[in-house]
């Protein structure tokens, strides 16, 4: 081929390098306090961090390299293996337990948590699969319901987990890539209908969520109890005012944020750097979003484009949900801020991803 | 991406191409509404801003037919499949405005450019087409139709892979043996055909460079953007991939561009006017003094424009990238000679008009008759409403509707013009009305004037109108031109146009036809019969009715300046003929005057000799009058007499009226260039009508 000759996209390989350092940073002072308390020293979350970078960017350049039509043939074969990840946790004795949710396996003292692989494994497994089918025509209807099946059983396994976070993600990044891939508009109203009754049935199911709801419409009512979190999150983003209150000088990370260095990082960036530079933070997704859809318009065939679809609404829907769920804006899952907050998997699996899109910008058309 | 390209192809400006994906479709008429293709294909087309009319599709057949499409067979087979051209699966023209289309589901689609003729070509290479030849015998055609292969660039549009272009069986394989390396291979008993590198290599055998062509990557099987007839069965989809030249218009943007003598006839102006609109930085040098060029500066006031007058002849021109020459400057003058060394591209305000329209241009040169040809081929494509500009008129560049892309555009091209018009004009029509000796001062020689003269037409795709009996077939350069027609003055076996007996007369088919009686034209002397010849076989050519042409011929009344019956006074009749700036053209007016004439003649030498002029006078017993100047010098020499020498045209006159009685003609027929006494032969004629407006 001749696009093994061709240069990758700098801008978004400098945005993602941008995001890591970014990352880095700010990981290095939200991590220290809960770092110091668990492990004794407030650079241990730091350095296994860094560690899982380095694996992250190895697997990057390593996709890099590696041609996407070739993960086409392997597409079925990793998300069965991807699947078999994902029930992994809930067999007692593999999964382990934390915070109350089982969704990670321990090996050899690192957690592994499969829902990130289901993420890339399903992306290149649909945009693989929808250029096969004419989704304009009368196959459309016959794809629907394999298509709505996998999603169910993605999302019976995260919420088994429990993981909701992770199930919205995953189900707007397909539902997105089958837009694209040209499905009729009524399929969509029918994907609708079944989010909102499968949303409603597990509030039914536990009360917790329930209760999340509740506070999402009104957070100050439960300030000690349930809407704990997202209170200690708007004190923080809020005491950050326009300018922040300096690098590492976060009051909120010591034991009033859960989470500070996960899924909170963000209300400590915003305490710690002010309004300004966490706009900047959040420019940076934009920017990623922006010149993913502008190299999803230049791919070379269906398949790359529906790749670099998939992984670009990964990411700004993941995005989107963390930062909206610690402003207020949406209601509180645990997901992971991508390429930054702490979690090893996450940061590798979504550096994989853009090496994967970075591929892809290889065969780039103008 | 919706539209696949070549990079090598996308360089030249105007030049426009590229392969539909599936995202359009369907784009052919099997089984569906003509009027839905024909909506989707302008869609596509839009896209590389090509309009549909421009669209002309073959049948295609796996053949190995080659057709060369003309632009009367533009637009065939774009709207409805019954006016697809005859089979054919490679399509080539030399025209702009026709987008060459093939179809593709599978095969290659071969595109070719040659940027020096504008040769362009759409080729169907199939594997049975590839075993057939279909490539060379295209590369073939184009040689000789004089395409030089290191010229030409291709593009191997998008096709199937030889991964996926397998066969096991190996007596459809052996076909392929006889192409080089890597064409075919063998992996566990299957055959892999590579098409791409088979068309590559019979490409390359022909001449054509390497890194002129450029071969798309993707496989039309894998990639399900592109139609596949492996992948999908007999499909109703296709690959349309296209090709059409356009104008291309110079981008100036920036440049720097110096308008090198902006002279008062318009042309320096026109392309002033044109670089400034392009926001280039424009400069204009010129000799003569800023007084002397008080219209022009008049006429570019308010542009962002840098002068330099009174420019000394052996200064270096500010640095440059264009050099817009004006027709008075030698190509060989120094200062140009010097530009062109530092790299700056010199050219002419025809080519930038050339370079920017892809308007049909009817064009006319020669020693005489130009104008009054060009005028009168105007009158007779009246209805089509013709803009007429040129040497002396309007530069083109000067007229919107002259970069419509359709308004005939009849062009007086000068051979000084032509010196510095570095992009070929390529008319859709050709006319060399006559050629004698003349401005040998600048050219040298005859052969060398000739060579000049023959840059019109040389490459063009289109017919040609050339003088049998001129000087021409004596000092012709070598040419291959595609269809030529001969006028002559008198019955000669080759001439398509001719003058016989009072008759002018013109061969439609085998047979002879008397078009028409030399009496009923406006005008009797010889030269205008001559022209008239021209003119009815240009109308002939350009495919106009016999009827019209007849009443075209009858209904020209004459061209300003030209043999101008300007007043009519106590008698005397006074006739402007300042054009007459040759000896030729001057004997030829002063045989036009019937009775006593008193003869306004001479001027600044062109270096002719200027013997025959001085016979004619004594002969025809003229009186004549001279005006001061170095051709004057060598006519009293020729003459070897005493006659009037005047320093002005209003002393001329003034002589003339007085030496004149009634039933005179005074004729103002200088026989010698204009320069010293006049800014230029109109001057000279205004003058001239002037001084005879004011007599008594």
């Amino acid at each position: 081929m001749t696009t093994a000759f061709r240069r990758a996209d700098s801008v978004y390989l400098s945005l993602t390098f941008a995001l890591c350092t970014v990352g880095i940073i700010l990981l290095a002072s939200a991590s220290s306090v809960e770092s110091y308390q668990t492990y004794g020293d407030p650079n241990s979350m730091l350095v296994k961090q860094a560690i899982a970078l380095l694996m992250g960017l190895g697997a990057m350049f390593i996709l890099m390299g590696y041609d996407y039509h070739r993960l086409q043939k392997w597409s079925k074969l990793l998300l069965i293996f991807s699947f078999v990840l994902l029930l992994l946790p809930l067999i007692p004795g593999i999964g382990t337990e934390l915070l109350g949710a089982r969704r990670w396996i321990s090996i050899g003292g690192f957690f592994f948590q499969p829902s990130e692989a289901v993420k890339l494994a399903l992306i290149v497994y649909l945009a693989a699969w929808f250029p096969k089918i004419r989704l304009d025509r009368e196959e459309a209807k016959q794809t629907f319901l394999p298509f709505v099946a996998i999603l169910a059983f993605i999302t019976i396994a995260l919420v088994l987990q429990p993981d909701l976070g992770t199930a919205i993600v995953i189900i707007g990044t397909a539902v997105v890539m089958y837009f694209v891939a040209g499905a009729p508009a009524k399929l969509f109203a029918w994907i609708g209908i079944g989010v909102i009754t499968g949303v409603l049935l597990l509030i039914q199911l536990s009360p917790y969520r329930a209760a999340r709801l509740t506070v999402f419409l009104n957070p100050e009512g439960d300030a000690q109890g349930t809407g704990y979190h997202i209170n200690q999150s708007l004190l923080a983003i809020g005491s950050g005012g326009l300018f922040g209150r300096g690098y590492g000088q976060s009051l909120q990370k010591y034991n009033y944020l859960p989470e500070a260095a996960g899924d909170s990082i963000f209300a400590v960036a915003a305490e710690e750097l002010g309004f300004f530079l966490t706009v900047g933070l959040i420019a940076l997704y934009v920017a990623l979003f922006w010149r993913g859809v502008r190299l999803a318009r230049s791919a070379a065939d269906p398949t790359g484009q529906l790749i670099v679809v998939g992984i670009t609404s990964w990411f700004i829907i993941q995005a989107f949900v963390n930062i909206g769920a610690l402003t207020s804006l949406l209601p509180l899952t645990g997901e992971p801020l991508p390429f930054i907050s702490n979690g090893g998997t996450s940061l590798i699996f979504s550096l994989a991803a853009a090496g994967v899109l970075l591929n892809i910008s290889k065969s780039a058309r103008q | 991406m919706k539209v696949l390209h070549s990079r090598i192809l996308k360089r030249f400006p105007g030049l426009r191409h590229g392969t539909a994906t599936l995202a359009y479709q369907p784009l052919t008429f099997h089984g569906h509404k003509s009027a839905v293709v024909a909506a989707v294909r302008e869609r596509f087309l839009r896209s590389l801003d090509i309009p549909l009319a421009e669209l002309t599709l073959a049948r295609q057949v796996h053949g190995s037919h080659i057709h060369i499409v003309s632009d009367a067979e533009q637009g065939s087979g774009a709207k409805n499949s019954a006016t697809y051209l005859p089979a054919a699966d490679a399509l080539l023209t030399q025209w702009p405005n026709l987008a060459l289309g093939v179809f593709t589901a599978d095969c290659v689609p071969l595109l070719l450019h040659d940027p020096v003729t504008g040769w362009i070509g759409s080729v169907h290479a199939g594997w049975k087409g590839v075993v057939r030849g279909i490539v060379p015998k295209t590369l073939a055609t184009l040689q000789a139709h004089g395409v030089r292969m290191q010229d030409l660039r291709a593009w191997i549009g998008p096709c199937i892979c030889a991964r996926c272009f397998t066969s096991a069986d190996p007596q459809w394989a052996k076909q392929f043996f006889g192409f080089g390396n890597g064409v075919v291979t063998r992996k566990k008993n299957v055959y892999h055909i590579n098409l791409r590198a088979a068309v590559q290599q019979q490409l390359r055998l022909a001449g054509v460079r390497k890194q002129a062509i450029a071969t798309e990557g993707t496989c039309t099987k894998t990639n399900r953007w592109l139609a596949s007839v492996r992948r999908d069965g007999k499909t109703d989809k296709h690959n349309l991939t296209v090709i059409a030249r356009h104008a291309a218009p110079h981008d100036l943007r920036g440049k720097r561009v110096v308008v090198f003598g902006l002279g008062t006839l318009g042309g320096g102006v026109a392309s002033v006017r044109f670089a400034a609109a392009q926001h280039a930085q424009v400069q204009v040098v010129d000799a003569q003094s800023a007084a002397a060029l008080r219209p022009s500066r008049v006429a570019l006031k308010g542009l962002p424009v840098t002068y330099h007058f009174g420019w000394p002849e052996k200064k270096m021109l500010p640095p440059a990238d264009l050099i817009v020459a004006n027709p008075g400057v030698r190509p060989r003058h120094p200062a140009l000679v010097a530009a062109r060394k530092a790299g700056a591209r010199v050219t002419s305000d025809l080519a930038l008009y050339r370079a920017s329209s892809t308007n049909p241009i009817i064009a006319v040169t020669g020693t005489k008759g130009k104008t009054t040809v060009a005028n009168w081929i105007a009158h007779l494509l009246a209805k089509q409403q013709p803009i007429l500009a040129g040497n002396l008129q309007r530069s083109p560049l000067e007229i919107p509707k002259a970069r419509d892309g359709k308004t005939p555009v009849v062009l007086e091209v000068s051979s000084f013009q032509l010196e510095h018009c570095d992009v070929p004009l390529q008319p859709r029509l050709s006319i060399l009305t006559n050629l004698y000796a003349d401005h040998l001062n600048r050219h040298g020689t005859m052969r060398a004037y000739a060579k000049v003269k023959a840059q019109l037409f040389a490459g063009t795709p289109g017919p040609v109108i050339l003088p049998l009996d001129s000087a021409w077939r004596t000092f012709a350069p070598k040419l291959t031109l595609p269809k030529v027609y001969w006028t002559s003055d008198r019955p000669q076996r080759a001439a398509h146009a001719w003058l016989a007996a009072g008759w002018i007369m013109l061969r439609v088919g085998q047979r002879a036809v008397r078009l028409l009686q030399t009496k009923h034209l406006r005008g009797h002397d010889v030269a205008m019969l001559r022209n008239a010849v021209t003119v009815a076989l240009a109308g002939k050519v350009l495919g106009l009715s016999l009827a019209d042409i007849r009443k075209g011929l009858r209904s020209f009344r004459g061209v300003p300046q030209r043999f101008e019956v300007i007043r009519k006074l106590k008698g005397r009749t006074f006739i402007n003929s300042t054009t007459a700036t040759n000896p030729v053209a001057a004997i030829a007016a002063l045989q036009s005057v019937p009775g006593r004439c008193i003869l306004i003649a001479g001027g600044a030498s062109k270096h002719l000799p200027m013997h025959a002029f001085a016979q004619a006078i004594r002969l025809r017993q003229a009186l004549p009058i001279f005006l001061a100047g170095s051709a004057t010098g060598q006519l009293l020499a020729a003459l070897h007499a005493k006659h009037p020498v005047v320093q002005s045209m209003q002393a001329a006159v003034a002589l003339a009226w007085r030496s004149s009685k009634p039933g005179d003609t005074i004729l103002l027929a200088p026989g010698a260039a204009s320069f010293g006494m006049f800014r230029n032969e109109f001057d000279r004629g205004a003058q001239f009508t002037r001084a005879v407006q004011k007599l008594r």
